[in-house]
């Protein structure tokens, strides 16, 4: 039981390590048995230097707290070189390097060597060797012998004092092989020189292991944290047995003093973004001091300030393996040590440390908000000051196979070419070809209506899909399409009795009517005039005074008919009989013409009923509305068609700016 | 008179007549005693101090040139360089502190100036080789001054682990380049350790182990002997093996007290002649 109480205390007292730390170097020692002894030493020496050793650490340690420690504990398997011994005291931090031997080759006494091999700074050494000699002479009473720098005596240097940088010094307690030995192996003596290294140490080390129980172990925790915007460093440890107050040591040097409890917090001299270090001694009425056990405890003060104003922005695109992402940059906000990134108004990627974040997992096309929350220690956050950005993930794949077809058809009285496509995967919009030519641009949906065409004409169409990473054309290649004529657009006529000079007559006239070619007047219910170009038509023929007369219109052309839209109307004839004819009312004569011979072989004559006429324009166009033909007449009267095939065509002919047009037929 | 002519003999040749595994030796020219070299890890400068391990010097091995970075006491032991060899890290103490007391300090080669490092902790000091960017583990090595084990800490983290579990009164660990195992002394024998401390400690040989190679297979260290255990009456270099567990003799001269090798990139070494206080170099022949 005695001996775990001590083993205890003994772990107790060790890890309550002190500044001053003393290695004791009981010298020699042997290998695996007592027989291996590598430097060839007495067992008195050997088992002496060990014994009182270790009753000199145990001294310190049931008095003082000083951190002591021992190159060899046992003597069996112990044997270390001078060198290594060097190694421990300078490794374990000695500041005092106590190396015990005894002496062999007949004599009395002990004796102290202490090296100052090319050493500036001696005394230290000396003053070490001549307290432990004075002590054991007076302790031990030994007879003094010596106390001097080993080369002077010895005519080479102690390994283990020249490989120490501790103060050290090496004893020779007394003679093995003289009536010194039989102090040597007394236990009662043993005690003697232990207790007299310990006085000799405590001596040099200007140290008193008072009856006050030195402070016990303790740890100490440096916590940053930030105080509203000011950064605070939160010191707390346990508390140390027997301890009266607390000083703060930070970098290194005392920073506060007595401090009663076991916290403390560092506000003032505190730098956000500054490493600081802190270590806490215990203390109480006695000379000992005892450090946190837990070391110097380094932290870095925490930035306080609330994140200042920044601004972010997003760019969608394509990685380069072709994978749209978005592209978040934020400028700096000054304090923030991290960053939150919200997509959609969600938390999406949290405590990114630099300016920049790319959202690869989005789809393309799809419409994405972010924000960004610049944050530190504070619970101040900072979202960046140009409010939420939106973008459109893009589309970073070629555009995909696609078909084209086109097809002529009116809409209303309006002809064109219906151009439609299916749709190309990932294509963003397309561009039209129009007789190998680009004719219209950036078109999005499938379908594209050209209405800016001339009837009867044929056109070609490609097609290119597009995006932003390439293009591909229509796979089915060039498709045509001619335009179709349409239907005979609405229109309306009046009928109006006049004279036509002292000849009652009615006078027609109607809007034109889209796409129509010539009209037919019907009176009275039936077909009256055909072919009629122009919109007017003075009917003087067999109209009667008094008599009431009914009118349709019909227009025509190669698509069908359409009646004029006000339904049939009506115009009762005047009594043009007493009208006279002044200069004012000179009707000008009404232009006819008729074609003849209608079949024809090859020559088609024109009748005109006015002679004077000249500059007759004309131009022949085949049922699909392609002009065949064109030319002007002067004084001739007729057309050479012998060279058209055999077809049914239509004339056209302009005189005097009014328009006739009639359906031939050429054999 | 024959060992006065032998020894002449062989320095003059600048090579040894005794089976050695090393050759090709050369002193390097520089005036005084020096110990403990560390050289840089592109073999360009070594670290080297005196006496009782006081003071730091910087040794230009093109040049020669030497200069002083610290004349305190404590500075001699545990100094240690960054990777990138712009910068030395060594510790040393006032005169009336305790050396448990020293602080840390790095010195810039390139702008010659020394820095208080308070976020080094002394014990930690010779495994520390310069803060590595972006870095997410920066493991160091040390001996706990309570327990005499050696144990490890990531300075990241700030997790520390005891790397020898077994008894013993541990001291100089020493950690290898890749940061895996750990070459330490109990007594007077050499273990090496997985750094992760879940691992026995393998007995590799006997003596002081003051260098990895680059490629962590192999230790360089010293044994020293003595004829009655007061001084140094021999030392030798040895070559450890860290895979087959095996150690051999490197040098053998009763000329030279060779001792604390270092490492010169993958096949040369440079150490110290502890009579003289001499700077050697020399080829390994691994």
């Amino acid at each position: 039981m005695k001996n775990i109480f001590k083993i205890v205390m003994a772990v107790l007292f060790t890890v309550s390590m002190q500044s001053q730390i003393i290695v004791i170097d009981p010298g020699h020692g042997y290998g695996a048995t007592t027989s291996d002894n590598p430097d060839g030493r007495t067992a008195t020496e050997i088992e002496t230097a060990l014994e009182v050793g270790l009753r000199t650490r145990t001294l310190i340690q049931n008095s003082c707290t000083w951190t002591v420690q021992m190159t060899r504990t046992t003597n069996l398997n112990s044997w270390v070189s001078v060198t290594q011994r060097g190694q421990m005291a300078n490794n374990w931090n000695a500041d005092r390097l106590l190396s015990i031997h005894c002496n062999a080759g007949g004599g009395t006494g002990t004796e102290t060597f202490y090296c100052t091999q090319d050493d500036t700074n001696t005394p230290p050494d000396v003053a070490f060797a001549q307290k432990i000699q004075t002590d054991m002479v007076s302790g031990g009473s030994w007879n003094n012998r010596r106390c001097v720098e080993d080369n002077s005596f010895l005519a080479y240097h102690l390994g283990v004092l020249r490989y120490s940088a501790a103060t050290g010094c090496l004893n020779e307690i007394g003679f093995v092989d003289s009536a010194d030995a039989t102090k040597l192996t007394s236990s009662t003596w043993r005690d003697a020189f232990a207790l007299s290294y310990f006085n000799a140490l405590k001596s040099d080390l200007n140290l008193t292991c008072a009856t006050t129980p030195a402070p016990g172990i303790f740890t100490l925790t440096v916590t940053p944290e930030c105080n509203g915007t000011t950064s605070r460093m939160a010191l707390s440890w346990t508390t140390s047995a027997n301890a009266t107050a607390y000083d703060i040591y930070r970098n290194g040097t005392l920073w506060d003093s007595n401090i009663t409890t076991t916290s403390y917090t560092n506000t003032n001299g505190v730098v956000a973004g500054t490493n600081y270090t802190y270590s806490v001694k215990a203390k109480n009425t006695g000379a000992t001091q005892t450090a946190n056990s837990n070391g110097i405890v380094s932290v870095i003060a925490l930035n306080c300030a609330v994140p200042g104003a920044f601004t972010m922005s997003v760019t969608p695109e394509c990685s380069g393996t072709g994978t749209p992402r978005n592209k978040l940059t934020w400028t700096t906000s000054a304090n923030a040590t991290a960053y939150n990134v919200y997509r959609n108004g969600v938390l999406y990627a949290s405590s990114l440390t630099g300016t920049t974040y790319t959202n690869t997992a989005v789809t393309s096309g799809t419409t994405y908000s972010y924000y960004v929350v610049a944050k530190n220690t504070t619970a101040s956050q900072t979202t960046n000051s140009n409010g939420t950005q939106t973008v459109v993930a893009l589309n970073c794949a070629v555009p995909g196979s696609f078909t084209i077809s086109a097809t002529a058809e009116c809409s209303g009285t309006t002809s064109r070419v219906n151009l439609s496509w299916t749709a190309s995967a990932n294509a963003t919009s397309y561009d039209v070809y129009r007789n190998g030519n680009l004719y219209a641009s950036d078109v999005t949906g499938t379908q594209f209506l050209n209405t800016f065409i001339t009837v009867g004409a044929t056109y070609t169409y490609s097609m290119i899909a597009k995006n932003n990473i390439g293009t591909l054309a229509n796979s089915n290649g060039t498709v045509s399409a001619t335009a179709v004529v349409c239907a005979p657009g609405s229109f309306t006529a009046t009928a109006t009795a006049t004279c036509s000079g002292t000849t009652s007559a009615i006078n027609l006239t109607w809007t034109a009517s889209a796409n129509a070619i010539s009209y037919d007047i019907y009176r009275n219910g039936n077909l009256y005039a055909s072919d009629v170009t122009g919109t007017s038509f003075l009917n003087t023929y067999l109209i009667t005074a008094g008599t009431t007369y009914t009118y349709y219109v019909k227009a025509k052309n190669a698509a069908g008919t359409l009646n004029n839209s006000n339904g049939t109307l009506s115009a009762t004839a005047t009594n043009c009989s007493g009208a006279k004819i002044s200069e004012e009312n000179n009707v000008k004569e009404t232009i006819t013409i008729s074609f003849y011979p209608n079949p024809t072989d090859g020559i088609l004559n024109l009748e005109i009923n006015i002679s004077e006429i000249q500059n007759i324009h004309y131009m022949i166009i085949d049922m699909n509305g392609r002009m065949i033909k064109e030319a002007n007449l002067d004084t001739q009267r007729s057309i050479n068609l012998s060279q058209l095939p055999s077809a049914t065509y239509f004339v056209r002919v302009v005189v005097n700016g009014q328009e006739f047009v009639k359906q031939i037929v050429k054999k | 008179m024959k060992r006065r002519l032998l020894i002449l003999f062989a320095l003059a040749s600048n090579h040894f007549i005794f089976s050695q595994k090393i050759e090709k030796m050369n002193r390097v020219d520089v005036d005084g005693f020096y110990t403990n070299p560390i050289v840089s890890p592109d073999g360009k400068f070594t670290l080297v101090t005196g006496h009782h391990f006081k003071g730091v010097y910087l040794l230009n091995l093109k040049t020669n040139e030497i200069i002083q970075i610290s004349d305190k006491d404590g500075s001699g032991y545990g100094y240690s360089w960054d990777n990138n060899n712009e910068m030395v890290y060594f510790k040393q103490k006032e005169a009336k502190e305790y050396f448990s007391d020293s602080k840390v300090y790095s010195y810039s080669l390139n702008t010659r100036t020394t820095t208080f490092m308070p976020e080094i902790d002394i014990n930690m000091l010779s495994s520390y080789h310069g803060k590595e960017k972006n870095a997410t583990s920066q493991i160091v090595v040390y001996t706990n001054m309570n327990t005499l084990k050696i144990e490890a800490k990531d300075l990241i983290s700030k997790k520390s682990w005891v790397i020898t579990s077994e008894e013993g009164q541990y001291y100089n660990a020493l950690l290898s380049p890749d940061g895996k195992k750990v070459a330490v002394h109990n007594g007077s024998d050499i273990y090496v350790y997985d750094i992760n401390g879940n691992g026995k400690g393998q007995k590799i040989g006997t003596g002081i182990a003051t260098s990895w190679s680059a490629d962590n297979q192999h230790l360089l260290g010293f044994l020293d002997s003595s004829e009655d255990g007061h001084n140094v009456t021999n030392s030798e270099l040895y070559l450890f093996d860290i895979k087959s567990l095996t150690s051999k003799k490197v040098s053998n001269t009763e000329v030279l007290l060779e001792m604390f090798p270092s490492f010169m990139g993958k096949d040369k070494v440079l150490f110290t002649d502890d009579k003289t206080g001499a700077i050697y170099t020399a080829q390994l022949k691994m």
